[in-house]
């Protein structure tokens, strides 16, 4: 399949299921608000060693918060609840409780709940208070700002993680204009965040290593530096650049709907803006569940 | 699959001589019961035990939930809704003592006054009082170390002494005053009080938030003032109060005062003043 | 005049060796008379097949005065779920562990129970005592007075303790409180906890009065005897509820140097130190005491599981209790500084290991016991468990398969390891007979009362022979008090009042003069209001009998 100009692998990402909540943080104005989202969601960008992958969804108005004040929704995905919650705590405890001006509540309705304030209100060394408003408790602790208040838990739903899209391009200018094209459409999907740095990869891995020690390893099928060497290459030799977008969803929908509005950023730039082929990443289609088909996505009715 | 639910219509014959004791009639339980088997249920009147349909008389219809609709002056009954579950109560009059006492789901309307200890030890659930209550409505029965602990309570007339005495869970509204020791020795729980109250108001609270959406009450010596900026909660509970409406309706849009005590007790209660 | 007999009936009545002998009883006027076989009489009974024993007497029950009140008033919700009664005889009144005054007494007639005896009236409230006891409808009853902790006696002792002095000071006390006995309750230790001194053992003085209760339970030991009041000194011994107290109770048995005296709710007083709680049985060395002292009676205040309330003159340990209280409310008072007064509710739990402990050391007293005449049932009602599980209690001490049952239900250490276990013994219809009734009667120095002999007062309980003790003892078929059917299959029938018990030791007047200088610098109250006349008791007890049992010039423990 072939899309102006650029190929289309038939081929699928391969997804896992993940554990996730949603945060609000809300501030005195949206910079501060701003302020503890990133460091909440900082160094988070892979499962593999951070514990949890997050980022920012959206920001949010003030007539769309708890508290009327501008805020920040925040996804949190990880491989277990459990972990999801120490996470959470941490995160929270040392990124937003410490933040002036914050607030934090459950960003998701429904799902089985994890602490968020529960276990943050110690801090308040018995001046903490309890509130029950409207069914929901939250807690306040006495700050030197005023108060911190935090609603008590969290939800957790099951989530999907690890959706990619991999973008083959004649140079580096060409991939990264195209990734960041597709970012900045993929951004604007709710239920979605793309943890890497700036929403783009570059070091695509594979499962294994020949080095014990290491679980991943670079995906040599992709690296440019490595078609002509390696055993098994996916690329052509007119691709010299691959990036990579990842996608966590709380929903297959979700990552669906982020794919393809990433795919068809790139796809209405057209083969001449450098880009040769996008690709996808997976494992044979046996270590995860979820399969997005790229060519299935870009056009449910022709492909079969 | 349960039995249909079925709404009962009891309207009252006549004033009955001696006080009654409604505990035990309640939509789940007369739920099951036909037309005839409910207006048997023994009540107790006075000192001897009667058949309901002798007080009542009693329709029954289908419906999608259970429900009692009572019509006429239920001022002599007591314990209307005790201990209920769940369901509806409906009365278009007045009601005696103990309405919806320790309730635990479910709604309890009532069209006129209600007696004293209304909505006492409830858990759960809601008690809305067109009219006024007496006293310790949301309060602890005698000896008993909690007051109502969870629910909500909504009185649009006004209230008697004692208000939530021992509260410790739930939401409480007086649309109007409220009388002597209102709050006093609140555990915790959230009171809103549209009107004034009168002496003692918040006597020895240890936790607990009271509104005073109305005449802004004197402060006593073992409260003092936290000059912090709590907007935060202010706007989540203030718009939580808001729906309840009346004089609360405009609560989200008020500055407001904050008192902490009562330290007299060692108190971390509060009493929140919109200016 | 009315007559009546019961016909066929199977006797136990101790006091006169009668065990299980099928005879005809026969009453008149309210007494048991012998009748002729065929004698017309007003009304017979055919009780053939069933057990006839004199009325059941409690000598130890907290049924009236301030502390009953004040445990009514901290536990209302005792008062909520109670059934409301179809019997239009019976007046509203309720509640389980502190039962309103009707309700005590329909609730020990309906058992077979007669007379009960409030055993802690302090002096200064001995009319609100009698009052409330007067309220209590059927049932006989008496008090104790509370002596040993008011400040008069122990002054006294600390200037010598002139023996004659403190005589004409108790036979003064019993006399203006009417009362059937003296009590001591915590010997010294509650004016002691009002001094702050937290806990006092036998030996140990008073921190102000510089006395010991060793030299109080003497002294009032001594004063009795001289008084020849019938009753012994009722003694609630020092360090109630501590591990390890048995030693102050041998201490105490030590301290009586022979003269009378009766150690009550003993459970409470016999616990070691062993064990990996650092808590155990001490029942083998309290019965081993008490076996080795005839002069020594008791009564066991057995333990019940659930809800209940400790009601007790002894302050010094109510309020090392109060925090362990459930609900955790609870009162203290005091009138005069004459005693101490508190209450804590609590409930028992068989998963305790502490109270699965009191449950078997209390019935490891009485099965380890071997003279029944010296050891009366009770539970302290309401401290241990209400009055109304006393049947459950005669089960557990007659069925050792059922108490075996019971005791496989505690906590697991106190289950597997209770020297209870071993103990086959099986108490006789004949030994119930004793614990209940001919015991307490004898050691009241009650002469017409707790036996079926010609004279008798015809208090009398029936019983339909059944196998399950408990509910046997629970239902009667018949009572009777005074000869008048009062419960039939427990239903009251009638509700006559009941008479005053108490005794009127001579003294030497001029002891007022001290009492009164004494009142006048410290008390509240005027003294020429302290006693309590003959026509008032009358009004007091709701104008039942009056029953003054006599003090023989030579006390004898009548055994």
């Amino acid at each position: 399949m072939e899309i102006n100009g650029i190929a289309i692998d038939d081929t699928f990402a391969e997804a896992f299921p993940m554990k996730a909540t949603r945060l609000v943080v809300t501030a005195h104005n949206e910079t501060w608000a701003m302020h503890a989202a990133v460091a909440a969601t900082g160094f988070a960008t892979s499962v593999i060693a951070c514990g949890c992958e997050a980022g920012i969804e959206r920001h949010l108005d003030a007539a769309e918060t708890p508290d009327g004040r501008p805020g920040v929704a925040l996804l949190m995905f990880s491989m277990s609840g459990k972990e999801l919650a120490k996470q959470v705590e941490r995160r929270v405890g040392q990124c937003v409780l410490t933040c002036p001006t914050t607030a934090v509540y459950a960003g998701l309705a429904d799902g089985e709940p994890i602490a968020l304030g529960r276990n943050l209100r110690f801090f308040g060394d018995g001046w903490q208070i309890s509130k029950m408003i409207g069914g929901v408790r939250y807690w306040r602790v006495p700050v030197m700002d005023g108060e911190f208040v935090a609603q008590e838990t969290t939800p957790v739903v099951k989530a999907v993680g690890g959706g990619n899209l991999l973008i083959l391009a004649r140079d580096t200018d060409a991939a990264l204009a195209a990734a960041e094209a597709a970012v900045a459409t993929m951004r604007a999907v709710p239920g979605v965040i793309l943890p890497f740095p700036g929403g783009v990869v570059r070091s695509g891995s594979k499962v294994g290593s020949r080095y014990k020690a290491l679980p991943a390893s670079t995906n040599e099928a992709f690296c440019p530096a490595l078609t002509g060497l390696a055993a098994k290459t996916s690329l052509t030799p007119e691709v010299r650049c691959v990036m990579e977008i990842v996608i966590d969803g709380l929903t297959e929908a979700d990552v669906t709907t982020a794919t393809r509005a990433g795919m068809q950023a790139i796809l209405e730039r057209g083969a001449a803006a450098g880009v040769v082929r996008l690709s996808a990443g997976n494992y044979g289609g046996k270590l995860g569940p979820f399969h997005f088909h790229l060519r299935r996505i870009i056009a449910p009715e022709a492909a079969s | 699959m349960s039995a249909p639910a079925a709404v009962f219509e009891l309207r009252l014959r006549a004033l009955p001589r001696f006080r009654v004791d409604l505990a035990g009639v309640t939509p789940l339980a007369l739920g099951a019961l036909g037309e005839a088997e409910a207006g048997r249920v023994a009540i107790r009147h006075g000192n001897e035990a009667l058949a309901l349909g002798e007080l009542f008389e009693i329709r029954r219809r289908p419906a999608n939930a259970p429900a009692l609709h009572f019509e006429g002056d239920l001022s002599r009954f007591d314990r209307l809704a005790w201990e209920m579950e769940d369901g509806e109560i409906r009365v278009d009059g007045p009601v005696g003592h103990y309405a919806a006492a320790r309730l635990r789901g479910g709604l309890v309307a009532v069209a006129g006054d209600a007696g004293g200890f209304a909505a006492c030890e409830m858990a759960g659930g809601e008690l809305a009082v067109a009219g006024s209550v007496g006293d310790f409505a949301a309060a602890a029965l005698p000896g008993s170390m909690d007051g109502m602990r969870g629910g909500t309570l909504v009185v649009r007339g006004d209230a008697g002494a004692r208000f939530a005495d021992r509260m410790r869970r739930g939401t409480a509204f007086v649309f109007g005053n409220a009388g002597d020791f209102f709050a006093s020795r609140l555990v915790a729980g959230t009171i809103a009080l549209g009107g004034r109250c009168g002496a003692h108001p918040g006597w020895a609270m240890r936790r607990g938030t009271l509104v005073f959406a109305g005449e802004t009450p004197a402060v006593p010596a073992t409260f003092v003032e936290t000059g912090h900026d709590l907007r935060v909660i202010w706007t989540l509970l203030a718009r939580d109060l808001a729906r309840a409406g009346g004089p609360f309706t405009a609560l989200p849009d008020r500055r407001v005062r904050r008192f902490a005590g009562d330290i007299a007790v060692d108190g971390k209660g509060e009493w929140l003043l919109p200016e | 005049m009315s007559t009546l007999r019961l016909r066929g009936g199977r006797l136990y009545d101790p006091a006169h060796g009668i065990d299980g002998e099928v005879c005809d009883l026969g009453v008149r006027d309210g007494r048991i008379v012998a009748l002729h076989e065929n004698e017309p009489v007003d009304r017979e009974h055919d009780v053939s097949g069933m057990i006839v024993m004199a009325g059941g007497i409690d000598l130890h029950s907290h049924i009236g005065g301030g502390k009953v009140n004040l445990a009514r008033l901290l536990l209302p919700e005792d008062h909520r779920p109670a059934p409301r009664t179809d019997n239009p005889l019976e007046l509203a009144s309720c509640g389980a562990c502190t039962p309103g005054t009707l309700a005590t007494g329909y609730r020990y007639a309906e058992m077979g129970y007669t007379a009960a005896f409030e055993p802690a009236m302090a002096l200064s409230n001995a009319r609100h005592a009698h009052m409330e006891m007067g309220d209590t409808p059927i049932l006989d009853h008496g008090a104790y007075v509370m002596l040993g902790n008011d400040e008069l006696l122990l002054e006294m002792l600390a200037e010598g303790g002139d023996p004659a002095l403190v005589r004409d000071y108790v036979g003064w006390a019993i006399n203006a409180a009417r009362a059937m006995g003296v009590k001591v309750v915590n010997p010294g230790g509650i004016s002691a906890f009002k001094f702050n001194q937290r806990k006092l053992d036998v030996d140990e003085p008073h921190v102000q009065h510089r006395v010991t209760p060793r030299q109080v339970v003497h002294a009032l030991a001594r004063a009795l005897t001289e008084l020849a009041v019938p009753h012994p000194l009722h003694i609630h011994a020092s360090n109630l509820g501590v591990a390890g107290n048995i030693a102050s109770t041998l201490a105490t048995i030590d301290a009586l140097e022979g003269l009378r005296g009766h150690l009550t709710h003993v459970q409470f007083h016999s616990y070691g130190t062993e064990g990996p709680h650092k808590f155990s049985s001490a029942a083998l060395a309290l019965v081993e005491a008490v076996n080795a002292h005839p002069n020594v009676s008791i009564d066991v205040g057995q333990i019940i599981f659930g809800q209940t309330v400790t009601a007790s003159g002894d302050t010094m340990t109510q309020i090392r209790n109060a925090a362990l209280g459930s609900p955790r409310k609870w009162v203290g008072a005091d009138i005069e500084c004459d005693a101490g007064c508190g209450l804590v509710p609590f409930r028992y739990r068989d998963q305790s290991y502490v109270n699965a402990l009191q449950w078997v050391i209390g019935l490891e007293i009485f099965l380890l016991a071997n003279d029944p005449w010296r050891v009366v049932l009770t539970t302290d009602h309401p401290n241990g468990g209400p009055f109304t599980s006393y049947p459950h209690l005669i089960r557990l001490l007659m069925d050792k398969s059922f108490r075996d049952e019971q005791l496989a239900r505690l906590h697991p250490e106190v289950a597997a390891h209770a020297a209870l276990r071993e103990i086959r013994r099986e108490l006789t219809l004949y030994e119930i007979a004793i614990m209940t009734r001919a015991a307490p009667a004898r050691l009241l120095g009650l002469a017409d009362r707790g036996h079926l002999g010609v004279g008798a007062a015809a208090d009398i309980a029936v019983y339909r022979e059944d196998a399950d003790r408990e509910y046997m003892f629970r239902t009667p078929e018949y009572v009777f008090k005074d000869g008048e059917l009062v419960a039939r299959q427990g239903r009251i029938v009638a509700t006559p009042v009941g008479g005053t018990h108490f005794v009127e030791p001579g003294f030497d007047g001029a002891i007022e003069q001290r009492i009164a200088r004494y009142a006048e610098h410290h008390h509240a109250l005027d003294f020429r209001n302290a006693a309590i006349g003959r026509d008032e008791l009358c009004t007091c007890a709701n104008g039942g009998q009056l029953l003054v049992t006599p003090c023989a010039v030579h006390g004898t423990n009548g055994t």
